[in-house]
């Protein structure tokens, strides 16, 4: 039987009947053309499906959409305003850090996540991070350079 | 892959629950603490609830406590709270380096350490999707066979998760609900050696809190060992807890490990092995090899029981190191 939820994705509520045992990751995707977060392994693996939830990355393939009332959901979506990308969006463009581009916003996500909760992480830091994404073209080293560029201006931004 | 429809309660108090869990037998619903694994095995059509109970909006669930000398953790505090915790990284170190590596950081910030507890065995033959399982039906899938132990007459299926050796190694007691009272078990004896059943859970119960006596607890440590360092469960897990008086010399330190059996243990066969040792001499190797030699351990996914006991050896040594490096040993010592 479906159920009455309200959604607060990327500022905006979205009023939604919904049955209880659909995920957010199908919510988004199917019912809400929000196709940034990916569904690669569904079975809490990839990393793929991340979102932010309340400012902390969880899966969106074993979130149920009815437990996301009430939290703050931001998507890959959620993250550019009109004429400007998230700095991390911008850092990956920069360093080339894409290339099928399947893991990209999960890993960006886990990365917006991080960032929230330490603005200056070491490399260390950003490895554990992102260590609940999976690349399968094999391309961390690109995106480990992008977010190290992201902790720098962070750091420059905080030493002025 | 979809799950399949059910009945959802969401109950903001532990009455509210077992007004709901009254009207089900138990076995019909299940409970979902994070999820992160109880929505797997219903995706992989492992298990076909007909209703979920999620424990989610039980705020008092989620409250980590310090009083009286205890430490009386929520069952639903997520695992990423716990690693983070100033207050259990101080006292517990070892619960917070096993909340730490839990799975990734997605999952640690949707994970209970209540659900963690009562993790389901894992195995092999058993977690994947039922219809990629061509094998004939184990004893955890309904059928009468093993596939891991030749001619096991039960299931073998292995006990995986990280923050239970943590707890077991410092005497951690747990806090269950039912309808009518409430009751503290030793979680020692909420574990038994059956992989179909891991857990002494009455029907229509509540793991509702953890509470871990907080004598000269600060000097522990947990390491793992896992195929890959993230998104992986350990081959095998060892937490080491040093009393203060066994850095004296005088007792036995308390050794705990998962991974190697439908349940998670004290090595109380290495514990004995290692009484009255000076924990800083150089030959506790060969005690420690003396003890898990009476260790059962179970084959797990291509690594052979005798490869485990060397990695469990390896890691009770590293973890005593932990723990001396930690503590004020050699300070004692001199003065």
């Amino acid at each position: 039987m479906k159920k009455p939820v309200d959604l607060k994705i990327n500022n905006q509520t979205y009023v939604l009947e919904i049955e209880p045992h659909r995920t957010l990751l199908e919510v988004l995707r199917g019912d809400l053309g929000l196709t940034g977060a990916k569904e690669g392994c569904d079975g809490g693996e990839c990393g793929a499906c991340t979102v932010l939830m309340d400012g902390d990355p969880v899966l969106s393939c074993l979130t149920l959409a009815v437990e996301a009332e009430g939290r703050e959901i931001t998507t890959i979506e959620g993250l550019a305003t009109d004429d400007e990308l998230d700095p991390i969006q911008a850092a990956f463009i920069e360093e080339g850090a894409i290339q099928c581009g399947f893991c990209s916003p999960g890993m960006i996500m886990s990365a917006k996540g991080l960032f929230n909760r330490t603005p200056l992480p070491s490399m260390d830091e950003i490895k554990a991070g992102i260590s609940g994404n999976l690349c399968r073209c094999t391309g961390y080293v690109k995106p480990l350079h992008a977010l190290m560029k992201v902790a720098e201006k962070n750091k420059g931004c905080a030493g002025k | 892959m979809h799950l399949k429809p059910f009945d959802y309660f969401k109950p903001a108090t532990p009455a509210e629950f077992f007004e709901i869990a009254a009207q089900y037998q138990s076995g019909r619903y299940v409970l979902m603490g994070g999820g992160t694994d109880i929505l797997v095995k219903m995706k992989h059509r492992l298990i076909r609830p007909s209703v979920l109970i999620s424990l989610q909006a039980m705020a008092e669930l989620n409250t980590i406590e310090h009083a009286n000398g205890n430490m009386i953790i929520g069952a639903g505090v997520r695992l990423r709270q716990i690693n983070e915790s100033e207050l259990i990284r101080q006292h517990l170190p070892a619960l917070s380096q096993a909340a730490g590596w839990v799975a990734s950081p997605q999952i640690r910030t949707m994970g209970t350490i209540g659900g963690n507890v009562c993790l389901d065995t894992r195995c092999l033959y058993y977690n994947q999707m039922e219809w990629a399982c061509s094998f004939a039906p184990c004893f955890k899938r309904g059928g009468d066979i093993c596939h891991v132990v030749k001619k096991g007459n039960r299931c073998y299926a292995l006990f995986c998760a990280d923050t239970p050796p943590a707890l077991l190694s410092m005497d951690a007691r747990l806090i269950i609900a039912g309808p009518f009272a409430k009751r503290e078990i030793p979680l020692s004896e909420f574990y038994q050696d059956d992989g179909c059943a891991p857990r002494k859970l009455g029907g229509n119960e509540l793991l509702v809190g953890i509470k871990i006596p907080l004598q000269n607890i600060s000097i522990s440590s947990y390491r793992r060992f896992s195929i890959r360092h993230a998104i992986d469960f350990p081959v095998v897990g060892v937490a080491v807890h040093l009393p203060a008086a066994t850095l004296g010399g005088h007792t036995a330190p308390a050794i705990a490990a998962t991974g190697i059996q439908s349940r998670p243990i004290r090595l109380e066969s290495v514990e004995a092995a290692l009484k009255n040792e000076d924990p800083t001499q150089s030959e506790l190797g060969a005690k420690i090899e003396a003890g898990l030699k009476e260790v059962r351990l179970i084959r797990h996914g291509g690594i052979s029981p005798g490869y485990k006991r060397e990695i469990l050896k390896a890691l009770i040594q590293q973890g005593i190191q932990d723990c001396i490096q930690k503590g004020d040993y050699q300070n004692e010592k001199a003065g």
